[in-house]
């Protein structure tokens, strides 16, 4: 039996020696392993308690003695052999180490306890199959820890099956004075214990700890052991879920539905539910679970067909509701869908029967509001209009908080300043020549509360120039006005 | 104000004895449970969390109650310094006692390290980093990467 293990960077070298196979082997060779024999094993054990030989431990002791003088005062040796369903080999080696004062302040020692662990771990079969010759490949990690620093080395071969973990230790542990307060130093690695540390951890916390993960980390850990090849489909939490079925037609319903569901069920708290007008879709949502999610902060919904609100919604965490081409069948779920709404952004064609009712924690409110036939929808939908902005603009007025309208047409502009009571800033831009301003009449927000206000896409083409001297004119608070052009 | 100052005796699995304000010890909902429900006024063994580890979760405790008043930015780059000197070894015996003691910031913080460190490697050097023992046969390894071939497509 030769064992031998050659570190790149030729700290150590061990050589264990037994009469017999150093007869069959050249024992000087170097990165060499010759692997146990499972039928061998217990005569391995004496054999290599009996011949275990250091050879150079000269090169680490030369260091140490350089760094900090003195030299090995005495040593031991152990050699523990493992068998389960691999072989693992460790060598302990450790030695005293006396240390002289490197500062020449009188005399006092410290004395390391230096360890040297070699652990050689391979399944039998891999072992027999791979033999010698396995092309190592060495890779160094080095990190520190309170005892100093540690370097720790792992040998894999470079087809990335699992071979030899090896680690070695010099741990200066022991400072008898306090004028010596560390000891730096050290070329070789750190002890370092084998653990199985997932298979010491319960599926609560690996899942856990898989939850924190990309969701491509955690599924490529499936391959690791059959013990994680299920594990990730039990993480925690799905965070975001984002569903755009626009364009997208061979789906089946109940794929989709179930995948809203699981998300829901897994605490989602940013959902996206973007459906293409594909007549399938219009039954699948599940509306009883997502309109009663206690997770949900962000909901955003595109559904181009006339959505059934469940009686009960209770959504006490969202605060930020996008809504696109969105028609809801009634009023009052609406309602209480909006009232904790912080951030509301509203997205095609207005709604012709609900009223946007109470938002009172609104901050923000991002509108772009679609018209089909501009004659029509102004003629119908001009009400509706109105109570967008009612219900916008009261809770503006107890919360007095900064309001932004973003993205705007301009339609029914001068409807929502005088609804907007506490508006601070205004964004907008395409305001069409069809809206005009009626110079006698001036909404409160625009002479007492306006401090901002943006024109984005600044041209000739829109009233836009009217708008600006309309708010120069009035705007007395007015403390920022910002014009660009495209 | 008395409670405040009232002090938990923990006994470590070594026999180490820490003693420990309560407004830090009840970061533990279990100490809390058992503060609550009159337990606590003998000192409370801790199997399997050895003095070293014990010492610095109660370090972690601390400078969470210490750190109360700060911004949150502060506490995570105290998180963050706190998580990175950890190596291994000690990460998983934190994992461990956080669990048992239910801590659950640390339980979270000591989570996403391990996660980190999972993160961008391959099942190789997972299975190595962890000691993880691959038992599947060649085939079943072959057919799970196949089910869900997205996940192991590496770019690099």
């Amino acid at each position: 039996m030769n064992f031998s293990l050659n570190w790149h960077y030729s700290l150590v070298t061990y050589r264990f020696c037994h009469i017999e196979d150093a007869l069959k082997h050249d024992s000087k060779a170097t990165n060499e392993v010759v692997w146990l024999d499972a039928k061998r094993e217990s005569k391995v054990t004496n054999m290599v308690e009996e011949y275990v030989e250091i050879i150079s431990d000269k090169i680490l002791e030369d260091e140490l003695a350089e760094k900090f003088g003195g030299g090995i005062q005495s040593r031991k040796f152990g050699i523990e052999i493992m068998r389960s369903d691999r072989v693992a080999l460790k060598v302990y080696s450790s030695f005293n180490f006396k240390f002289s004062n490197p500062w020449g302040q009188g005399s006092f020692g410290v004395e390391g306890n230096v360890i040297t662990q070699c652990d050689v771990r391979g399944e039998i079969r891999m072992a027999l199959r791979l033999k010698r010759n396995i092309g190592m490949h060495t890779k160094m990690v080095s990190y520190s820890t309170s005892t100093g620093a540690c370097n720790y080395a792992k040998i894999f071969d470079p087809g990335g099956s699992f071979i030899v973990t090896t680690t070695m230790t010099v741990v200066v542990q022991q400072c008898t004075r306090g004028e010596f307060q560390r000891i730096e130093y050290i070329g070789t690695s750190t002890q370092h214990k084998k653990i199985e540390y997932a298979r010491n951890l319960s599926d609560s916390i690996l899942s856990h700890i898989l939850s924190s993960l990309p969701i491509k980390d955690a599924v490529s850990t499936s391959i690791l052991s059959t013990r994680w090849r299920h594990l990730y489909a039990y993480m925690g939490r799905i965070e975001q879920f984002r569903l755009n079925l626009i364009n997208i037609l061979r789906i089946s319903d109940s794929h989709v539905c179930g995948w809203i569901s699981v998300a829901l069920w897994r605490g989602v708290k940013d959902i996206d539910l973007v459906f293409g007008r594909w007549p399938s879709h219009f039954t699948m949502l599940p509306t009883a679970l997502l309109f009663t999610s206690m997770s949900l902060v962000r909901l955003k919904l595109g559904f181009p067909y006339v959505m059934v609100v469940p009686i009960h919604v209770c959504l006490p965490c969202l605060n930020t509701l996008v809504l696109q081409s969105v028609v809801f069948e009634d009023d009052g779920s609406v309602t209480r869908l909006l009232s904790s709404l912080v951030y509301f952004k509203y997205l095609g064609f207005i709604a012709n029967n609900y009223s946007m009712g109470n938002m009172p924690s609104l901050v923000t409110a991002d509108i772009n509001i679609s018209f089909r036939n501009i004659v029509r929808e102004i003629i119908n939908h001009g009400q509706c209009l109105v109570g967008l902005f009612e219900g916008l603009g009261n809770l503006k007025s107890r919360n007095g908080e900064l309001s932004k309208m973003n993205t705007w047409k301009g339609k029914g502009i001068f409807e929502f300043l005088e609804f907007s009571p506490n508006l601070q800033t205004l964004v907008t831009f395409k305001v069409s020549k069809e809206v005009w301003f009626p110079m006698e009449e001036v909404p409160s927000c625009v002479v007492y509360q306006l401090k901002g206000f943006k024109v984005l896409d600044f041209d000739d083409e829109s009233s836009l120039f009217e708008m600006v001297t309309y708010i120069l004119n009035n705007a007395i608070a007015l403390d920022k006005l910002t014009i660009s052009t495209s | 104000m008395a409670s405040t100052l009232k002090k938990i005796i923990l006994k470590s699995c070594d026999g180490k004895i820490l003693e420990v304000e309560e407004a830090v010890a009840v970061q533990s909902q279990m100490i809390k449970n058992m503060i609550e429900d009159d337990c606590a006024n003998e000192e409370i063994p801790l199997p399997d969390i050895t003095g070293e580890i014990l010492s610095m979760i109660i370090e972690y405790c601390k400078m969470h109650v210490d750190g109360e008043n700060n911004s949150n930015n502060e506490l995570i780059a105290r998180d963050a310094d706190f998580i990175t000197r950890v190596d291994l070894n000690t990460l998983y015996y934190l994992i461990v006692a956080a669990n048992f003691l239910n801590v659950k910031s640390l339980l979270d913080l000591t989570c996403q390290r391990v996660a980190d460190i999972i993160k961008g490697k391959s099942p190789e050097e997972i299975r190595l980093t962890f000691n993880i023992k691959n038992d599947f046969t060649p085939e079943e390894e072959e057919e799970i990467r196949k089910k869900n071939a997205w996940a192991f497509d590496y770019k690099d």
